[in-house]
């Protein structure tokens, strides 16, 4: 079945306990959550295990979980497993590669250490985040989350906003110090 | 110096951010979302279009623009009269414009007190410091050729712009200056300005800034106000179709940059607006160069042909240089306390490589390991003078709307203005002038350090270069390819 369902469709599906849930979000979702897992692991093997596995946690997620938006739901997930299998690999030193380019350049977004250490909680790490987000311009906040959640290259990016790719990245460069400042100026400690 | 060290069990910080991004709400990742799939969750306009939104350069030729000029001198050691200039006596500027306090080379109190008056804080420094990186790498990785670009001085001309612009364009601009509003920005410039104006018996370190406006528009009263208080600019109303005006212009770069610019203008007739802006920087070695060890040997060009040119020679027994990934650098001391930077790339690489990426050109501003140890300098006697224009530039980093039909500079004027051109003018010279290191020099050499290390700044291959203040502000950085 290839016909494109609509995120009601297919999450009625996975609440129906119907395994036609698994092949509409492959149908709809599957290329970009492929590139995702792809962008972190640069292994097609893996990111396909990782494709796979997204759908079981999805399949033993909901219900009880509704989400909202599926393919964030979805992309969640595969981001998460997919940062744990490259961290998990890189430990056992089981090849793949031994820099995860979208990690090395947030190290450039992480505050400087304050006197007082205690590290921020997650929730109001994203909240500080979130908070940046909404108040950078539009294009901007775009641009980040393309590089940071969809795991866009340069090149890709570069064609999007029609500039050279050498001149993409001292926007990105921009907007990186720019968080980093931001979290500072909130207090975060990683 | 800031590094980035990654041990076999670091990226527990970059995971814990990643995650944050990961867990941003819905409607942020439905924004960025391509619209290839999952049209239907009700988006608005869709990430490509954010990205690149259509018709943005329409209307550049419509009657009235704006046109922003940047000068910028550096002069080492030699001054150079001012040339006398004809057809600029009538130029009166509209608001007074008094010169912060200077003093004299010795005198400390007053330095110290102008610096407790003028506290600059450190996002702004941070942010002038990124503003540098990110367009000298723009512009340095490109050049094929001798460059010198002062990323103080267009960051001056910009900030003074963006306190007359609204809206989008004003966004556009704050954000590549890296501040969060305009009138932070204009007391940080103020702030700074005081601190860096320099006059005295030995060296000076000048930014000028000046408004030329179309005596058939009027301009805002609280703009030219905030640009003489923070900016120092002075403001002219004159007849901008006419030749003595341009003349004047000429002449007031001129008197700015003690003669070593001498633009020539011509009369624009589309032209209501015109902002000036020259850095002029004059300093002397600390330890000056023997004029009787300056002989001629090979400068080796990047195409792999040499030539001749007279080279200075120096050996410091005990001095810091510093070793990076592809290159060496070491600095000489200015006497007014700042510095020039020499960055020597290893024989593989080419200079443009070192300036390929912000990120890359700041590693070699300021990474690397320290040593210390001898460090013997041969260094080519060189002055040369740089045009360029930066449309094409700051347009890629971000500033769209000021240069189109678009542009909303409200706060300078009721008229629909846009900015039809960037460019700057840069000249440098070095030779061996200097006097020899007085007591009231700070030098490192002079330090305990055991010498760790040798460092042969042997600059006759292509190099880069930066002049950076006793601040830490990048007055100038360069690229020296060739002596011809």
């Amino acid at each position: 079945m290839n016909e494109i369902m609509d995120d009601q469709q297919i999450i009625e599906l996975f609440w129906k306990r119907d395994e036609a849930a698994i092949s509409g979000s492959h149908a709809k979702y599957g290329i970009p959550l492929k590139r995702i897992s792809f962008r972190i692991l640069s292994s097609h093997e893996d990111s396909e295990e990782c494709l796979n596995d997204t759908y079981m946690k999805a399949w033993t997620s909901i219900p009880p979980q509704r989400p909202g938006c599926l393919f964030a739901y979805l992309g969640r997930i595969i981001r998460n497993l997919s940062l744990n299998r490259w961290q998990k690999n890189r430990a056992e030193k089981r090849g793949g590669p031994a820099n995860c380019l979208l990690l090395s350049e947030l190290s450039e977004c992480i505050p400087s250490p304050r006197t007082v250490e205690h590290e921020t909680d997650e929730t109001f790490l994203t909240e500080t985040l979130v908070s940046w987000l909404r108040g950078l311009p539009a294009g901007s906040r775009v641009l980040f989350l393309r590089r940071y959640w969809y795991g866009d290259s340069l090149s890709e990016l570069a064609e999007a906003c029609g500039i050279p790719a050498g001149r993409l990245a001292g926007r990105m460069f921009r907007l990186r110090k720019s968080l980093k400042i931001f979290l500072e100026k909130e207090g975060i400690t990683l | 110096m800031k590094k980035t060290v990654h041990s076999d069990s670091s990226y527990e910080k970059e995971r814990r951010l990643m995650d944050a991004v990961t867990n941003v709400p819905d409607d942020l990742i439905s924004e960025a979302e391509y619209p290839d799939f999952g049209k239907e969750n009700g988006r608005g306009k869709n990430a490509a279009s954010i990205l690149r939104p259509a018709g943005k350069w329409r209307r550049i030729t419509a009657a009235a623009c704006a046109v922003l000029f940047l000068g910028a001198g550096i002069f080492l050691a030699v001054r150079t009269a001012v040339p006398p200039l004809s057809g600029s006596s009538s130029a009166a500027p509209l608001v007074q414009v008094s010169m912060p306090d200077t003093y004299e080379f010795s005198d400390f109190d007053t330095e110290r007190s102008i610096r407790e008056a003028n506290p600059v804080s450190e996002d702004f420094t941070e942010a002038i410091r990124n503003f540098s990186y990110e367009t000298a790498s723009a512009l340095l990785s490109r050049s094929r050729d001798n460059l010198n670009y002062s990323p103080l001085s267009l960051y001056y001309a910009l900030a003074l712009t963006a306190s007359g612009a609204g809206g989008e364009t004003q966004e556009e601009l704050l954000s590549l200056l890296g501040m969060d509003n305009a009138e932070d920005l204009s007391l940080q410039c103020g702030n700074l300005y005081r601190l860096l104006y320099l006059e005295n018996e030995i060296g000076s370190q000048k930014i000028a800034s000046s408004l030329w406006m179309d005596d058939s528009i009027q301009l805002k009263q609280g703009f030219l106000e905030n640009a003489a208080r923070n900016f120092y600019a002075e403001s002219f109303s004159m007849d901008l179709q006419a030749q003595e005006t341009a003349e004047a212009m000429a002449h007031w770069i001129a008197g700015q940059t003690e003669g070593t610019l001498t633009p020539s203008f011509t009369p624009d007739s589309q032209s209501v607006l015109s902002i000036l802006n020259t850095v002029y920087f004059h300093d002397e070695w600390v330890t000056r160069f023997s004029e009787s060890r300056t002989e001629p040997d090979s400068f080796y060009l990047a195409d792999g042909s040499s030539v001749s040119c007279d080279f200075m020679n120096q050996t410091f027994g005990s001095a810091s240089f510093s070793v990076g990934n592809g290159f060496t650098r070491a600095s000489l001391g200015l006497k007014n306390g700042g510095r020039m930077i020499f960055i020597l790339p290893d024989e593989t690489i080419s200079p443009q490589e070192l300036a390929a990426t912000p990120e890359r050109l700041q590693e070699a501003f300021e990474g690397g390991e320290d040593y210390s140890g001898e460090v013997v300098w041969q260094i080519p006697k060189f002055r040369f003078s740089s045009a360029m224009n930066l449309n094409e530039m700051l347009q890629a980093a971000g500033i769209d709307s000021a240069f189109g039909g678009d542009a909303d500079f409200s706060e300078i004027t009721d008229y629909d203005i846009w900015i039809s051109g960037i460019t700057q003018e840069t000249c440098i010279g070095i030779d061996e002038k200097g006097v020899e290191a007085s007591a009231f020099t700070k030098i490192d050499y002079a330090g305990a350090a055991m010498p760790e290390g040798r460092a042969e700044m042997i600059l006759n291959r292509p190099f880069l270069y930066g002049i950076v203040s006793s601040e830490g502000s990048l007055l100038f950085a360069g690229i020296f390819e060739t002596p011809a």
